[in-house]
């Protein structure tokens, strides 16, 4: 696990120094640091922000060192009860005490190393596309609340995505970068579901996401088990008949996933 | 003239001391009124050159401050020319004594001739008639239908004339007459109460000003065809040389008035063809109101028409808009305003048409051209025409880039405000008006530049997005674009790093296979792993609460 840790920290020092520590500048946007020294407590190792009741996760998970704060209270309590641990002992129970701190959702994480995989991969085979429209969606929920007219939010918005996504040929073979976007479609319509659920984004920039989804995974649908899973994913949840919305963008989601004519929801 | 001293004024004394409010209103009318009504004595001072001249001597005395105390008119260019044809044309109109003392003298003529022709019949001895033929009264006289037509298209013109002199000196009285007010001593709020009554007029006195140069024309146009009356009368060779330079500038006026009409766009509108253009735009409006018993209100003016116009963004005229913008921005690269303009650039945007104006001037950037005059920015890209506006403009944008970079360790609130300017217009260009990110220069740089800008604005806090919010949102989209280029951009090790990050989880569970299956559950693992630990830790977390400190040292050990 360490030497993942120290693999992914390594990759994190390249991503600062070619982008000159923009990507920390982003609002919305998280990363983490791995420390080198003793396990750190539990309440540092999964200070995530919440935004609403969703935690956002750092874009690069040190995920043995979360393990290592988390093994390290078991360890540190059993040396308490078989008296072998009498100076650690105050920190064993402030760390006991802080769970209470953590927010449910995030004990809750699942799929975070998963995730980060395909973040891996679609920086190495898709020029980290899926990489940025991940910290696009990201911007995107902080500056939700930005006054700007509707008129020049959409243009500036869809701008951005538009030079972001202009080279999405190359990328189009990318696993990773395939997977980071079906989750993310997966996350907007399944509530609860992920980092980018329970915000409603605009109708515009979802809208040109679905677009790019359709032909990312055009010519590629029953090849790979990813979009196979999404479909899936998304055939098996109902949003409830009082969410029209949710229903209507479900539609639009396995549409831009499969042809239409294969839609059997 | 009122005396400001009187006792009535002493009655009505108003105090208005230390009234900011009105001393405000009355700076502001004053510089408006001024305007308004020098623009109307210069309108009439054009016309009082051609038609007349006035002396007007303004004198000033300390007690009643400023007041007309004489004029003089005197007769002048248009007025003396037509006086010049129009007195002996008025000869015309009435029997010429010279013709009837000719006339006369012709029958004496021939009455002599008859009496010598008896007294030589005498002296041959010859009978001589007794009659006598008695010469002729002179006959009734008739002018003329051309000399008619003509006296009547000059005094009429001579009228029309002196008409417009007479509402030009008027116009200029009652102007005068209305600043005056402002000029006394009275309170403050009596002499505003004086403007206020007064101003409702100056839209009448308006309306006597547009009459006066209509005037000035019909009479231009009377006399012109009275002249080619005249002359087609007395020759018809030297008519026909006469008239065809009228004929021409006739058409030419003809033409400005119809152009006018029927293309606003034209400048070449003059009095009558306002007149013209309401006749057209309100008989319509007239009968329609008669009709149907309702009150259509017409738009007005051409320049009414005008202004609609230019601010419809439907029929708004964008080439030249292009050519304002392109003009600007020419005209404003590299000298001291540069900032102040970066600075207004991003509110431009606003606006649909507007934007669509850039996107045409960026749109010219990128034409074609030859190969050894342009850059290259990067592959792919367009290609803008060194020299044009708008890449010389970016070249200087770039150039407040470096700037920014080179000083960022001694930056003042006024470097900051430019340099956030300076990425709000960047981001507008880039995503409003397509302008490839590149033409500000090499990608590292700029988001080197936007990542200093981050950092020393704050960008990420919530405080910074409530309080710029354009900014916050522009900075975050250029510098996504920016970081986007910056990973893909060969030789950094991102690409590398990644896939080394791969292979270590790959690694993880010692899996055979292949590279990407194994990486994936190795991912798995590990979430099954922090699952797991999550599971154990809440279990302890539960075991020690509070509630249940009445367990047993056995318990404790069991948990």
């Amino acid at each position: 696990m360490d030497d993942v840790d120290w693999r992914i920290s390594l990759l994190q020092d390249a991503m600062d120094g070619a982008t000159g520590e923009l990507t920390r500048r982003l609002p919305g946007v998280l990363f983490g640091q791995l420390q080198q020294s003793e396990p750190i407590p539990i309440r540092e190792a999964f200070d995530f922000p919440l935004i609403g009741s969703t935690p956002i996760t750092p874009s690069f998970i040190f995920a043995g060192q979360q393990l290592q704060s988390l093994l390290a209270l078991g360890r540190g309590l059993r040396n308490i009860v078989e008296g072998q641990n009498f100076y650690g002992h105050n920190e064993i129970l402030e760390s006991l005490e802080s769970i209470d701190k953590i927010p449910i959702s995030l004990r809750r994480l699942n799929r975070l190393m998963k995730r980060q995989l395909r973040r891996l991969q679609d920086l190495r085979d898709g020029g980290g596309l899926g990489f940025t429209i991940e910290l696009f969606f990201l911007a995107l929920r902080q500056l939700s609340s930005v006054s700007l007219t509707p008129e020049s939010k959409e243009i500036l918005y869809v701008g951005t995505f538009k030079a972001i996504t202009s080279g999405w040929v190359d990328s189009k073979h990318s696993f990773g970068t395939q997977a980071i976007l079906l989750d993310l479609v997966c996350d907007l319509v399944i509530q609860g579901r992920g980092v980018f659920s329970d915000i409603a984004y605009p109708t515009f920039i979802v809208d040109e996401l679905l677009e790019l989804v359709r032909k990312m995974v055009d010519g590629h649908g029953g090849l790979h088990a990813h979009i196979n899973d999404a479909v899936e994913e998304l055939r098996n949840f109902y949003p409830g008949e009082s969410t029209v919305w949710g229903l209507a963008l479900l539609d639009r989601a396995l549409e831009a996933i499969i042809p239409p004519l294969k839609t059997s929801h | 003239m009122r005396n400001d001293d009187s006792p009535e004024d002493e009655n009505n004394e108003v105090d208005d001391s230390g009234n900011a409010l009105w001393s405000q209103y009355e700076k502001t009318v004053k510089s408006r009124d001024k305007i308004r009504i020098q623009k109307l004595q210069d309108d009439m001072g054009g016309v009082s050159i051609f038609v007349c001249r006035f002396d007007f001597i303004l004198s000033s005395t300390v007690s009643r401050g400023w007041s007309l105390t004489s004029f003089s008119v005197q007769a002048g260019l248009f007025s003396a020319v037509l006086s010049a044809f129009v007195v002996p044309k008025i000869q015309d109109l009435k029997v010429n004594p010279a013709d009837q003392s000719v006339y006369y003298q012709r029958e004496s003529v021939q009455i002599l001739a008859q009496i010598s022709q008896q007294i030589a019949s005498m002296g041959m001895g010859t009978q001589i008639s007794p009659n006598l033929t008695h010469p002729l009264p002179y006959p009734t006289f008739h002018p003329s239908a051309s000399d008619r037509r003509v006296a009547v298209y000059w005094l009429i013109g001579l009228i029309f004339s002196l008409c417009a002199a007479v509402f030009a000196m008027l116009v200029q009285q009652w102007a005068s007459a209305f600043l005056r007010p402002t000029r006394r001593r009275d309170s403050l709020l009596k002499t505003l109460w004086n403007r206020t009554v007064l101003y409702e007029g100056v839209d009448r006195l308006q309306v006597i000003a547009r009459v006066v140069p209509k005037f000035l024309h019909l009479s231009l146009i009377l006399f012109i065809l009275g002249l080619s009356d005249t002359i087609l009368n007395i020759d018809t060779l030297v008519g026909i040389v006469t008239v065809v330079p009228i004929a021409i500038c006739g058409f030419y006026y003809i033409f400005s008035v119809v152009a006018s009409i029927t293309e606003p766009r034209w400048p070449y509108q003059n009095p009558l063809s306002n007149e013209i253009w309401s006749l057209i735009h309100d008989l319509p409006l007239v009968l329609y109101n008669s009709i149907s018993r309702r009150r259509v209100v017409s738009s007005g003016r051409i320049e009414a028409d005008q202004g609609h116009l230019a601010t419809d963004p439907k029929t708004a005229s964008r080439p030249q808009d292009v050519r304002a913008v392109r003009w600007l921005l020419d005209k404003f690269n590299g000298n001291d305003q540069m900032d102040t303009f970066v600075l207004a650039i991003p509110a431009t945007f606003d606006q649909e048409w507007s934007r669509n104006v850039w996107k045409a001037v960026v749109g010219e950037a990128q034409s074609t051209a030859p190969a050894d005059v342009q850059v290259n920015p990067s592959p792919g890209l367009p290609h803008p025409r060194e020299g044009s506006p708008v890449f010389n403009f970016c070249a200087r944008v770039r150039q407040m880039f470096e700037t920014y970079d080179n000083e960022k360790d001694s930056l003042n609130d006024a470097t900051r405000k430019q340099m956030q300017g300076c990425v709000e217009t960047v981001a507008c260009l880039v995503f409003c008006a397509d302008v490839p990110s590149s033409w500000f220069g090499d990608i590292g740089e700029v988001g080197k530049v936007l990542g200093e800008v981050g950092h020393n604005e704050r960008v990420n806090k919530p405080l910074t997005i409530r309080s710029n919010p354009p900014f916050a949102a522009r900075w975050t989209c250029l510098s996504l674009v920016a970081i986007r280029q910056m990973v893909m951009a060969p030789g950094n090790r991102v690409r590398e790093l990644a896939g080394f990050a791969v292979s270590g989880i790959a690694r993880f569970r010692l899996d055979y296979g292949a590279p990407d299956v194994a990486a994936f559950n190795g991912a798995e693992r590990i979430d099954e792993y922090l699952k797991t630990a999550w599971e154990h830790v809440e279990y302890l977390h539960r075991a020690f609460e509070p509630r249940n400190q009445t367990r047993t040292g056995e318990e404790i050990r069991n948990v």
